[in-house]
């Protein structure tokens, strides 16, 4: 596959067979070695031939292999030119995403209770595969107020407080959710999977922030340097790794349908104006308000843990929320395709929104100053969190990257730690990691993740992002 | 792709995939090829021998227009049963056949049929399986019997 160079952090995939638009994919010369080692170039030219995409096929700088559209990739659809919506543009994990939680707790303070605070996060936050919530399972009458509302319907629950719906991507409700589209199936294994961590790649993290490259944006953000944070990241849990699911056998129908060529069954999509799309965009929004709600509760067992050990309340340790934001998801939003303010289906899988200042979309919270955006690494090295800039707005639909992005196979990762001692190891490091299992643990070691401080700073240069702040793992609780 | 031959069940290897897993298998017949999937998938998800549990038995069926989309279905299917059941297949007799045009199918179907032995119990999976993908979903003839590919999401 052809690719030019247009400058230090951008190359072109020129148009070439079927593609309808070209593609464009953000790294520098380190991150392209890896990005050309598989078949993520590839997956950004498969989605440039889907009908009715415009500007550009997107790739992140963390960029990697998935199924059908890359991880890392970005691609929007105009419904009055033919556009789809395809659930591999989304994935299984429909809105998994990110937040973060602030606070005031200075880490000399906090240290001496790391080791507690952990085991009480491992003890109150079912993490691990298929691990489910057994003392809470929802009711039949809780579950369309969930898919429906959100984060809303936690709150209201009182797993968290109003202020935090100022700080969640559409303040944790998305509009337009139909519960009638979303399985059985899909219910049954997401009713007592609300407030869980689930596996793989997921965690609760707390940290410190360890460096501020923005002290008037970090003060905004309530990120002061030496302060604890706590990261969670999760999505929707088998509720909605089972929409997807249904919902590409429905699309396999649908291509046959409306006479559809995909290089990728994964491919599979329908027009945004069929029957089938309609469909799918409800049930995939119930399943995003399901995360949201899932994010919201294990934020709150997460306060209840510091307000435990270290006894007092999370208000006095300022435990807020910065913000929480979705990374594989498909919205409607406005951006302008050759001067002409357009409505669009934009897909984001494994890529962040990141709108600027002024968009209309921000809350009050951030308006002025842009959207947070939040960028797990791998777990033993750093995150980060950004904020939205003109520069994605205009390039990259508002989006940019959401983490380190894959650079080994599970299998190799568990192959290269095979003698070693992982535990010693990260604890070594000054990391306390509890874990359900420690076979998922090595396939999550650093050296499986590019480096997200490189990922970051192509994000950055590239003007798709603005760093505002670098954070270091201290704990961390996987599946 | 690239193959690795470390799964202890015949004519099964796994697949590397960046972010996710998948297996090759081959078999000498189409109902065997089924069956080891089947265990390949299992093998996956627990990553150990099954033992322990209440011995049990399921009767399962599946139709799909071609056989890529029956061996997704009857995977999925398994996964459900071991995820919400706990039901953890240990072997199988799989018959398939090709099914007359239904309403729901109206090309040329595929039907499968499975008796499914297993056990019920609680189990310490090492892997959550997202998703049987469509992605380089391959079922086909191949040097004299039948080889299938598939990537799950993880």
């Amino acid at each position: 596959m052809e690719l030019v160079r247009l400058d230090a952090y951008r190359w072109s995939i020129p148009r070439q067979g079927r593609m309808r638009v070209e593609g464009l994919i953000f790294a520098d010369d380190t991150l392209m070695a890896d990005i050309r080692g598989d078949e993520a170039v590839k997956q950004v030219a498969n989605v440039a031939e889907l009908p009715g995409i415009v500007g550009r096929s997107i790739g992140m700088p963390d960029i990697h292999w998935g199924y059908g559209f890359a991880i890392g990739g970005v691609a929007a659809f105009d419904p009055e030119k033919g556009g789809v919506v395809s659930p591999g543009g989304v994935g299984y994990d429909i809105n998994c995403g990110v937040r973060l939680l602030r606070s005031n707790v200075k880490l000399e303070e906090f240290q001496p209770y790391l080791s507690r605070v952990m085991d009480e996060l491992y003890h109150s936050i079912p993490a691990g595969v298929g691990k489910g919530y057994k003392a809470f399972v929802l009711k039949s009458q809780d579950i369309r107020a969930i898919l429906t509302r959100g984060a809303a319907w936690a709150v209201e629950q009182g797993f968290g407080t109003q202020a935090d719906l100022d700080h969640i991507e559409d303040r944790g409700t998305i509009a337009g959710a139909d519960p009638d589209e979303v399985s059985q199936r899909a219910i049954e294994r997401g009713k007592d999977q609300v407030g869980t961590v689930g596996s793989g790649n997921h965690f609760v993290e707390v940290g410190v922030v360890e460096e501020v490259y923005d002290s008037r944006a970090a003060e905004r953000l309530g990120l002061e340097a030496g302060t604890v944070t706590v990261f969670i990241h999760s999505g929707s849990r088998g509720l909605g790794y089972q929409v997807c699911d249904d919902y590409l056998e429905v699309m396999l129908k649908a291509v046959k349908k409306y006479g559809i060529e995909l290089p990728d069954r994964q491919l599979v999509c329908a027009p945004l104006d069929s029957p089938e799309a309609r469909r799918y965009l409800g049930a995939m929004r119930a399943a995003a308000n399901f995360a949201f709600a899932n994010r919201q509760m294990m934020a709150h067992r997460v306060r209840v843990a510091f307000q435990k050990i270290l006894d007092r309340s999370a208000r006095e340790l300022g435990m807020s929320l910065v913000y929480d934001v979705a990374h594989n998801i498909a919205k409607f939003e406005k951006h302008s395709v050759e001067g002409v303010e357009k409505t669009l289906c934009v897909h984001r899988k494994g890529a962040t929104r990141a709108f600027p200042p002024g968009h209309p979309e921000l809350g009050p919270a951030y308006r002025d100053l842009g959207q947070p955006v939040l960028i797990p690494g791998d777990m033993g090295r750093y995150s980060y969190v950004l904020l939205g800039t003109e520069g994605a707005y205009s390039e990259t639909f508002g989006s940019t990257c959401h983490g380190a992005g894959r650079r080994m196979s599970r299998h190799q990762a568990k192959k290269s730690v095979r003698s070693r001692n992982l535990r010693e190891e990260f604890q070594g490091r000054g990391i306390e990691v509890r874990a359900s299992s420690f076979a998922t643990v090595a396939e999550e070691v650093p050296e499986a993740y590019k480096d997200v401080a490189s990922v970051v700073e192509v994000v950055h240069e590239a003007g798709i992002g603005r760093k505002v702040a670098r954070l270091r793992p201290l704990g961390v609780l996987k599946g | 792709m690239e193959g690795r031959a470390d799964f202890p069940v015949v004519g099964v290897t796994g697949l590397d995939h960046t972010a996710d897993v998948g297996l090759e298998a081959v078999a000498p017949s189409l109902p065997e090829l089924f069956r080891r999937c089947a265990l390949g998938t299992m093998w996956l998800v627990l990553e150990s021998e099954v033992r322990g549990g209440e011995p049990t038995t399921r009767r399962v069926e599946e139709e799909a227009e071609d056989l890529g989309g029956l061996l997704r279905k009857w995977l999925r299917t398994l996964l459900y049963l071991q995820e919400q059941e706990g039901f953890v297949l240990t072997d199988t007799k799989v018959t398939l056949v090709p099914a007359p045009p239904l309403e729901s199918c109206p090309a040329s179907c595929f039907r499968l049929r499975a008796e499914v032995e297993g056990r019920r119990g609680e189990w310490h999976p090492v892997r959550e399986i997202k998703g049987v993908t469509l992605h380089g979903l391959e079922v086909g003839e191949w040097e004299g019997g039948w080889r299938a590919r598939v990537i799950f999401d993880v």
